[in-house]
C-alpha cells in the first residue's frame, strides 16, 4: 500500500515536470488574443498587430488572452460576455482601461477639469465598474506600451497552469427548454416540426433568382473582426448571400464626447497647422489600408501598412512618402486585389446623397471642404476624383490622398487652416451650422443586399466606417444646438 | 514486410519534414514581407504554436456532428498521406509506386473537398457552414484543370505510375515540353490546400471559416492536414512537371526535395502576396480560361507524343 501510494506520487512528480516542461514551450509561442475595443480603443487595439509576441486571432475560439481595449458600453456587454464565453479555456481577459494613445502628433493638454477630462473620467470609472462586476479575474493595465508584456505574462501563468482558467461569466444552458424532435431538432411533422430551445426552424422566402429558400437571421457585430468595431449589422441570409440587411443602433452613441486631441475637431474651432492636419489623414488612410489588407487575409501587408501609419511622424515624412510609393505601386498592379474589389460594393452618384470623404470623391463628386480653403488653394491643392465608385475605386482613393497629404505636410510649412466651423476630415466633411451629418453608414444596408457575403464585407471594409467619430459628431452638433 | 515498414517510415520523415518546412516557410516569407527582422524564431514559432494548441481546450458548440468534426482534419491529413504515398522520391525509394499512382493521387485530392465540407459542416454554427459550401463551389473549378495537367504530363510517359512520368523526363522536363502544365497546377494547387489567393473556406471573412469554431488539438490536427495535402502537391508537382529525382551530383532524393521546396516556397510566397480572389469570379475563370489552356495542354502534349514515337 505504502509503497503503491509512493510510486504514484513519483508519478506524479513526473507528470508535473512533464506538463511544465511542455506548458514552458507553449509559453514561448505567440499569444493568441482576440481584441476587443471599446470607446477609445480601435487604434490601441490594432496596434496589436505589430506586436511579434502576439498573434490576432479571427475567432475567439482559438484566443488565449481576450483583450477588451477601451469602454464597454451598455450595447457592448453582452456581446462581450459571450464572446469571452467562447474562448476556448485557457482563458484570461486583459482590460486596457485609459482609452487609446492619443494621437502622436498632438500634445493632449485638457485643461484642468474640463469636461473633455471629467468625461475621461467618468468613462474609467464605468469600465472598472463592468470589470469588477462581470470580469473580476481580468488583468488590467493603464498605458498601451503595457499590453504586450501583461498578455505575455497571462499567457505564460495560464500555459504552465499557474493562473486558474476564467470561468464562464454567464451559465452554459440552452435558453429555452429544447423542444426539437429528432437528434437535431428536424423531426416530427413535416418538415417543420420541433422548435428546438425555443427556435423555429427558419422561414422560407425567394432569394434573388427566386427559390424559395430558408432565410437566416443573424446579428453580425460589434466585434466582428473584418467589420469596423461597434457596428450592429442584422443581416438575413439565404445561403451565403444577403437578403435584406439593417443597421442597428451605434453603441457609442451618448458615449462620446468632443475630443480635445483630434486635430479635426481641434480645427472646428480655431485654426490648426494644416501639417497636422493631413499627417493625421495620412494616418487615418494607411490604418484603414492595414484594415483592408486584414480582411483580405493579407496579414503580413496589413503590418508593413500598419507600420507606415504609426512611424509616420512630422520629421520623416519623405522617407515615409518614398516607402509608400513602392507599396502602393505594388498594391496598384496587384491582379488579385483587383479581381477582389473591382466591382464589388458599386455606388452610383445618386446614392450618395449626404455623404461626403473618399467614398463621394470615389464615386466621382468632387466635393471637399478643403477646396474652399485660401490656404490649401495657396499650396495648389486639387482634389483626387475617381469615377468607378466601387471598392477598388476606393482603394485607390485613400491610398491616393494619403500620398497626395504627404505632400501637403512637405509644402505646408506653418500654414493653418480651420476655425470657420468646417473641416474636411479622413472620413469626410464636418459641418458645425448647417447641421449634417455624415451619413456613410447609413449606405451599407443597400450596398451589402443582395451580394453575397465576401463581396458585402469587402463593400463594408471599403466605407472606411467610424461609428466612434459618428457618435462624437452627433454630441458636438447637439451640444451646439 | 520491411519494405513495406522501411515504406511508412519514409513517408513519415516525409511528411513530418514537409509539414515543418511549410511552417517555418510560411513565418519567413511572413516576416519578410511585414518588415519584422529574421530572427531564430521562425525556425521554433510554428512547433511552439502547435504544443500551445494541444494545451488548449476543444471547443464546444450546440449540437455539433461530433463524429465528422473529429473525422475531418483525420481525413485530410490522410489524404495528404496517401497522395505524397504514390510518388516516389527516389528510385530506389517507391513507397506506392502503383501502374495508375497518378490516379490514385488524383482521387485522394478530389476527396480533399469531402474532408473540408464534413470540417464546416459539423460546427453547426453559420460561418464553417458558408466557408463549407463555398469550397464546394471551388472544388470542380480547380480538379477538372488539375486532372487534365496531370494527364497531360502522364502522356509522354505512356503510363500513370508517377515512377515512369519521372523517367520520362530524363531528355527534357515536362515543365519545358508543356510550358502550360505548370503554371496551371500551381493554381490548382492553391485551391486544393486552400492556400493564398484561394483561401475560401478559411477566409478571413467568415471569420477563419471552417475553423472559426475549432481550438486546440483539433485546430492543430487541422492545419498540420492541410500543410499535408499542401506538401503533397507541391511534390506531386515535382514529380509530374520539374523531373522528379533526376538531376547531376546530388542523390535523387535531395533533387526530389529541393524542388518540392521550389514549389512550396512559390504557393507560401502567393499566401502572403495576393490577395484572396471572390469565389464567383474564379470559377468564370477556371471554366473561361484554366479549363480550355488546359484541354490545349492535353492535345498539345498528346500531339507531341506522336510526333516523338
Amino acid at each position: 500500500m505504502g509503497v503503491t501510494s509512493h510510486r504514484g506520487a513519483g508519478r506524479g512528480a513526473v507528470r508535473d515536470e512533464l506538463r511544465r516542461a511542455v506548458g514552458k514551450i507553449a509559453a514561448g509561442s505567440a499569444v493568441p488574443v482576440f481584441p476587443m475595443a471599446g470607446v477609445g480603443g480601435r487604434d490601441a487595439a490594432r496596434r496589436i498587430r505589430l506586436s511579434r509576441r502576439l498573434e490576432v486571432v479571427s475567432s475567439p475560439r482559438a484566443a488565449n488572452v481576450l483583450l477588451i481595449a477601451g469602454e464597454i458600453t451598455p450595447r457592448l456587454l453582452r456581446p462581450a460576455i459571450r464572446i469571452h464565453d467562447q474562448a476556448s479555456p485557457p482563458r484570461a481577459t486583459l482590460f486596457l482601461i485609459a482609452g487609446g494613445a492619443p494621437e502622436p502628433d498632438v500634445p493632449s493638454k485638457p485643461e484642468a477639469g474640463s469636461n473633455t477630462e471629467v468625461a475621461a473620467v467618468e468613462s474609467a470609472l464605468r469600465t472598472h465598474a463592468i470589470r469588477d462586476r462581470f470580469f473580476p479575474f481580468a488583468g488590467l493595465v493603464h498605458q498601451e506600451s503595457e499590453v504586450e508584456a501583461a498578455s505575455r505574462a497571462l499567457h505564460r501563468d495560464l500555459v504552465l497552469a499557474e493562473r486558474a482558467t476564467e470561468p464562464a461569466i454567464q451559465p452554459d444552458r440552452p435558453p429555452l427548454p429544447w423542444r426539437g424532435r429528432g437528434p437535431y431538432g428536424h423531426g416530427g411533422k413535416g418538415m417543420t416540426g420541433g422548435a428546438p430551445y425555443g427556435r423555429p426552424l427558419p422561414e422560407r422566402g425567394n432569394d434573388r433568382d427566386g427559390l424559395q429558400l430558408d432565410r437566416l437571421p443573424l446579428r453580425i457585430g460589434p466585434f466582428f473582426p473584418p467589420l469596423v468595431p461597434g457596428l450592429l449589422l442584422d443581416v438575413e441570409l439565404h445561403g451565403d448571400v444577403v437578403q435584406a440587411a439593417e443597421l442597428g443602433p451605434n453603441p457609442f452613441s451618448g458615449y462620446v464626447g468632443a475630443s480635445a486631441t483630434c486635430p479635426f475637431m481641434r480645427a472646428l474651432a480655431s485654426p490648426v497647422r494644416i501639417a497636422d492636419l493631413e499627417l493625421s489623414r495620412a494616418r487615418s488612410h494607411l490604418r484603414w489600408l492595414s484594415d483592408a489588407l486584414h480582411a483580405l487575409d493579407l496579414s503580413a501587408l496589413s503590418i508593413r501598412a500598419l507600420a507606415l501609419a504609426e512611424r509616420l511622424e512630422a520629421d520623416n515624412v519623405p522617407l515615409i512618402s518614398a516607402e509608400l510609393a513602392r507599396f502602393s505601386r505594388r498594391l496598384e498592379r496587384s491582379r488579385t486585389l483587383t479581381w477582389a474589389t473591382r466591382g464589388v460594393g458599386h455606388i452610383r452618384v445618386d446614392q450618395v446623397g449626404d455623404t461626403h470623404g473618399p467614398v463621394a470623391r470615389a464615386t466621382g463628386v468632387e466635393a471637399d471642404a478643403r477646396c474652399d480653403d485660401i490656404e490649401y488653394l495657396a499650396l495648389g491643392f486639387r482634389p483626387i476624383v475617381h469615377d468607378d465608385g466601387d471598392a477598388w475605386a476606393r482603394w485607390r482613393q485613400r491610398i491616393g490622398e494619403a500620398r497626395q497629404s504627404l505632400r501637403l505636410v512637405t509644402q505646408a510649412g506653418d500654414r493653418r487652416s480651420g476655425g470657420a466651423g468646417i473641416v474636411e476630415d479622413p472620413r469626410g466633411m464636418i459641418r458645425l451650422q448647417t447641421h449634417t451629418l455624415d451619413s456613410t453608414s447609413q449606405l451599407l444596408p443597400e450596398l451589402v443586399t443582395g451580394r453575397e457575403w465576401g463581396d458585402a464585407v469587402l463593400a463594408a471594409v471599403s466605407l472606411d466606417l467610424d461609428l466612434e467619430r459618428d457618435a462624437r459628431l452627433t454630441s458636438v452638433i447637439e451640444e451646439g444646438r | 514486410m520491411t519494405d513495406v515498414a522501411a515504406g511508412v517510415l519514409a513517408l513519415g520523415v516525409a511528411l513530418f519534414l514537409g509539414v515543418y518546412l511549410v511552417s517555418v516557410l510560411d513565418r519567413f516569407v511572413s516576416d519578410l514581407v511585414a518588415g519584422h527582422g529574421l530572427t531564430a524564431n521562425v525556425f521554433w514559432a510554428g512547433p511552439r504554436r502547435a504544443v500551445l494548441l494541444l494545451l488548449q481546450q476543444p471547443s464546444r458548440t450546440e449540437r455539433p456532428d461530433a463524429e465528422a468534426w473529429a473525422f475531418a482534419p483525420a481525413l485530410l491529413g490522410a489524404l495528404g498521406a496517401l497522395g505524397l504515398a504514390t510518388i516516389p522520391l527516389a528510385p530506389e525509394l517507391p513507397l506506392a509506386d502503383n501502374a495508375d499512382g497518378i490516379v490514385l493521387f488524383g482521387a485522394a485530392m478530389a476527396l480533399v473537398m469531402v474532408a473540408v465540407f464534413l470540417h464546416g459542416w459539423s460546427a453547426n454554427s453559420v460561418f464553417p457552414l458558408i466557408g463549407a459550401y463555398r469550397f464546394v463551389a471551388l472544388a470542380l473549378s480547380y480538379e477538372m484543370p488539375l486532372a487534365l495537367v496531370l494527364i497531360s504530363a502522364a502522356l509522354p510517359a505512356e503510363s500513370l505510375s508517377v515512377g515512369e512520368i519521372i523517367r520520362s523526363q530524363t531528355d527534357v522536363w515536362n515543365v519545358i515540353r508543356q510550358p502550360l502544365g505548370l503554371p496551371i497546377y500551381m493554381v490548382t494547387v492553391a485551391g486544393l490546400a486552400f492556400w493564398g489567393p484561394l483561401r475560401l473556406p478559411d477566409a478571413a471573412d467568415l471569420s477563419g471559416g471552417t475553423r472559426a469554431e475549432v481550438s486546440g488539438p483539433a485546430l492543430a490536427a487541422w492545419e498540420v492536414g492541410r500543410s499535408m495535402v499542401l506538401v503533397a502537391a507541391a511534390a506531386m508537382g515535382a514529380a509530374a512537371f520539374l523531373g522528379g529525382w533526376l538531376g547531376p551530383w546530388l542523390p535523387g532524393v535531395v533533387w526530389m526535395g529541393l524542388k518540392t521546396l521550389v514549389l512550396l516556397v512559390l504557393i507560401v510566397w502567393s499566401g502572403h502576396h495576393l490577395a484572396r480572389v471572390r469565389t464567383e469570379r474564379f470559377v468564370v475563370v477556371a471554366w473561361v480560361v484554366l479549363i480550355p489552356l488546359a484541354l490545349i495542354d492535353v492535345f498539345l502534349s498528346g500531339w507531341l507524343a506522336l510526333a516523338a514515337r
